[in-house]
């Protein structure tokens, strides 16, 4: 295959959705399967048009349940596999997020968030899909989402994401939405080849070595993945199964040793996952935690509270699952009001007070989800209120 | 039974197992007397026969008794979701056109849950050799209906008896497009493993029907008897699709109808896409838009420049907002962020683009209090200018706009007159972005001109600058 070309100018006009497709492709991504959907459709135009450039291959399949089955098979293929959609064909591939966390199939979707439920808004932003993310499939299982605030990020946040779940055998989610999905921003695209790509762990041994196991775990707790076609005799199976991928229905110890394994995966990695920003948090006394389009936003409103001479400060969150926690603990500390901006009625929230409740925190939300955009004045103006009204008297959820 | 006239591959189980059975996880999931192992077998022998490389063949499965077909196999396995068997197929081979890729599917699971990946994959002549276990039941659930049975079956989920039509299973996939179509029983077991031969041998998606029986959880509620009347009732009601061609339909009833149905090359679509690949390195696309090497730093700090442009949907708004954003912040270096309305949502309605440019990275990306209003409509101006901040301006176009009450200095431009002079009505939003462009105060003409020229068809180069230039000089600065 000839190597990837990056877009002749260094300094572009980029949409979010267009920045995704030039991600992937410098993450490695060779293959897409998607269906139209606004407001996820150029991405999957933009493949269509880079694929055959680059030797990969783009095929625009009969649904969304179709897509990620897809893009799972081309990944047992060992080649990098992507689709993008939004919360209805989401919806749809939620079945196949299960068996990629099961059979432990690298794989990545890029959900570009609209108003919802149902056909909702199909052209305005939401962030509808957090929760979604998190346990829309069936099952326990684990899983890693992103949630780009920039055009710059799309990009960044699709090489991560197509890395975390190729190192991991994971499903990874990509939690763009309309606002940054239709918005093009003048980028500056790093070099393809000076980009830091993780491979998904492979067999050192020869197949005639006979030693490999599909589902035997390395140290990190990982099973490499040979490529089909190699001689290894892959078996991916759908079934809680034994090391090699026979269905072991009936073995409870081996069925709790491997759904613990499959969760445990990504507790070694936190660190590695754990991608926040923080502006001007330590002295602040109202902390803002916002994420995705509204993150972009609260740093503007920071910026503006900061102007006047009062101490707001904003943590953002780059990594929604698995959720980090212990950053949102150290900087929600000490302070006397936790705002939650979110274009959605109250979903990270509950995150933000289950992981402050030891420290304390009043955590308040503001939300919207009409398919505008929380403006910074909104925040400002509902931190003002908020703080001239005690605990406990906001009608919060 | 007649002998194997290929004369390779064929015998006792120790062949099988050289050639690709793996028994290590005997005794299989399958009640005895199941025609699964059957086909099992006549796919080994008919992949040893054809000499492929077992590294190179790989099986996906379906859901159903039949998906744990790849379990007793050293093939590369892949057992999907539920009905997505030929989906996930279809992503294998179309990454991997290097390797054979077998696709098993039951009835339910390829032509009710299934049925849509079914047709598709058939009319795309994807190259798959799909395998149907048809048994007419869902056996692994416990003997529910399913779209192959026919009417009048007494199943779990139709006690009374099947009221609905039954499907064809090859007559869908011919119905579809299918290239290569074949029928056979679990009692031919010989000639089963012929066609699965010919189904490897063929270019495109191949579709073989294996009508099996399910004795345990279809046969015994219909008196159907046990596995060997059932697969002797195959035998005794097969009929070869050469015999069946001199027979009316009337005398077909009942009649299993088996042999190569079709049996035809058509355009491969991996082959298809190979070929694309070549043709699109040949003849590279161009791109739209500007480039420019980093490090430009713009000249004069601005702040932040938010501009709202307003018209009608098809005035060419995102267009005009584009060659600010690219002149500003990719030619002059300032940041620049575009925020777009969904085109197909709007022609005709409203139609808004807004840009905000300044020295600093563009955070909040919305123009909700514009230093600047474009107007190209009554509706625009009407809902936007009373959001123009204090020292900000506005500019109409006067053919569509009567300004009301004056919340901001207004500076008519008749952008449309202007474009009708200059050549084409068309260019308005060129007029605009000169005279916008002008007003604003930082835009310089060399670097507006070459974001312009760097955005329109060929062949209106000359149509534009004039456009642009009119505009520009149809203000005071």
């Amino acid at each position: 295959m000839p190597e990837p070309e990056r877009p002749e100018p260094i300094r572009r006009l980029l949409s979010g959705n267009e920045a995704c497709v030039e991600g992937g492709i410098a993450a490695g991504v060779r293959f897409f399967a998607g269906y139209p959907i606004s407001p996820a459709t150029e991405i999957a135009e933009g493949f269509s048009r880079r694929m055959p450039e680059i030797g990969g291959r783009f095929i625009q399949m009969e649904d969304e349940l179709a897509s990620l089955s897809a893009v799972m098979g081309a990944s047992a293929g060992g080649v990098k596999a992507l689709t993008a959609t939004s919360g209805p064909g989401f919806s749809l591939m939620q079945e196949s997020i299960g068996l990629a966390a099961m059979a432990e199939i690298p794989c990545v979707v890029i959900d570009v968030m609209r108003v919802g439920p149902s056909s909702g808004i199909a052209t305005l932003p939401a962030q509808s899909d957090v929760m979604q993310a998190r346990w829309g499939t069936h099952g326990d299982h684990p899983i890693v989402a992103l949630a780009p605030s920039t055009v710059a990020e799309c990009f960044e946040m699709t090489v991560k994401a197509v890395n975390f779940s190729e190192r991991y055998r994971i499903p990874a989610v990509v939690l763009s939405d309309a606002g940054i999905g239709y918005m093009r921003e003048v980028v500056s695209l790093p070099d393809y080849g000076s980009l830091d790509l993780w491979e998904r762990p492979r067999p050192k041994d020869p197949p005639e070595a006979k030693t490999y196991h599909t589902y035997k775990p390395n140290e990190n707790g990982v099973p490499p993945l040979a490529d089909f076609g190699e001689g290894y005799a892959v078996m991916l199976e759908a079934h809680v199964h034994d090391h090699d991928g026979m269905p072991a229905s009936h073995d409870s110890a081996l069925a709790e040793e491997h759904l613990h394994r499959l969760l445990g995966k990504l507790e070694g990695a936190a660190a590695d996952i754990a991608l926040t920003e923080s502006v001007d948090v330590d002295d602040a006394e109202v902390l803002i935690v916002a994420y995705g389009s509204v993150g972009r936003t609260a740093k503007h409103a920071v910026r503006q509270a900061r102007a006047q001479g009062r101490k707001v400060g904003v943590l953002r969150l780059g990594v929604l699952w698995p959720f980090p926690d212990s950053r949102v603990v150290e900087a929600a500390r000490n302070k006397e009001l936790i705002l939650v901006p979110e274009l959605n009625l109250g979903q990270i929230i509950g995150e933000v007070r289950r992981a402050t409740r030891d420290i304390g925190g009043r955590v308040e939300p503001l939300n919207r989800n009409d398919g505008q955009s929380i403006s910074p004045g909104a925040m400002l103006g509902a931190i003002e209120a908020l703080r001239g009204s005690p605990k406990g008297e906001s009608d919060a959820p | 039974m007649p002998h194997d006239i290929d004369g390779v591959a064929d015998g006792p189980v120790s062949r099988l197992r050289e050639n690709g059975l793996n028994l290590a996880h005997a005794p299989t999931t399958w009640c005895p007397g199941c025609g699964d192992g059957i086909i099992v077998q006549a796919l080994i022998r008919a992949i040893a026969a054809e000499n492929l490389d077992n590294r190179n063949v790989a099986l996906v499965a379906g859901i159903g008794c039949f998906g744990h077909a790849g379990e007793y196999m050293d093939f590369d396995f892949f057992h999907a979701l539920h009905g997505r068997c030929l989906a996930t197929a279809t992503g294998l081979k179309l990454a991997r056109p290097d390797l054979k890729v077998i696709a098993l599917v039951g009835d339910g699971d390829g032509l009710a849950i299934g049925g849509n990946h079914f047709i598709h994959a058939a009319r795309r002549n994807i190259d798959l050799t799909c395998i149907m276990f048809n048994n007419s039941v869902y056996g692994r659930t416990g003997g529910q209906l399913s779209p192959t049975s026919w009417t009048g079956t007494k199943l779990q989920t139709a006690p009374y008896g099947m009221i609905e039509q039954e499907f064809d299973p090859c007559a869908v996939a011919l119905g579809a497009g299918a290239g290569h179509v074949g029928r056979i029983t679990v009692y031919h077991a010989q000639q089963m493993k012929k066609m699965f031969r010919e189904a490897l041998r063929h270019p495109g998606f191949s579709f073989t029907e294996v009508i099996q029986n399910c004795h345990v959880m279809l046969g015994r509620y219909n008196d159907m008897g046990g596995a060997t009347e059932m697969i002797e009732g195959y035998r005794d009601r097969a009929i070869s699709v050469h015999r069946a061609k001199h027979l009316s339909a009337k005398e077909l009833e009942g009649r299993i109808v088996i042999g190569t149905l079709r049996q035809e090359e058509l355009p491969e679509l991996t082959a298809q896409h190979a070929e694309l690949g070549w043709r699109i390195a040949a003849e590279k696309p161009p791109r739209a838009g500007l480039s420019s090497a980093p490090a430009i730093r713009p000249g004069k700090r601005i702040g932040r420049c938010e501009v709202m442009l307003t018209g009608t949907g098809g005035q060419g708004l995102q267009l005009a907002g584009t060659i600010l954003v690219e002149a500003a912040g990719i030619l002059a270096g300032y940041e620049a962020v575009q925020v777009q309305n969904y085109g197909p949502a709007i022609r005709g309605g409203v139609s808004t683009s807004e840009v905000v440019i300044a020295d600093e990275p563009v955070l909040h990306p919305r123009a909700e209090t514009p230093d600047v209003l474009l107007t190209m409509s009554q509706a625009g101006f009407d809902a936007y200018a009373g959001t123009v901040r204090d020292g900000g301006f506005i500019l109409y176009d006067p053919l569509f706009v009567k300004p009301t009450a004056a919340p901001a200095p207004a500076h008519a431009v008749a952008m449309t007159e202007i474009a009708d002079r200059v050549g084409k009505r068309v260019v308005a939003n060129i007029v605009a972005v000169g005279a916008l462009a002008r007003l604003m105060g930082f835009f310089e003409m060399d670097r507006l001109e070459q974001a312009l020229l760097a955005r329109v068809p060929t062949g209106t180069e000359e149509l534009n600058r004039r456009a642009l230039r009119a505009g520009y000089d149809s203000v005071a600065n």
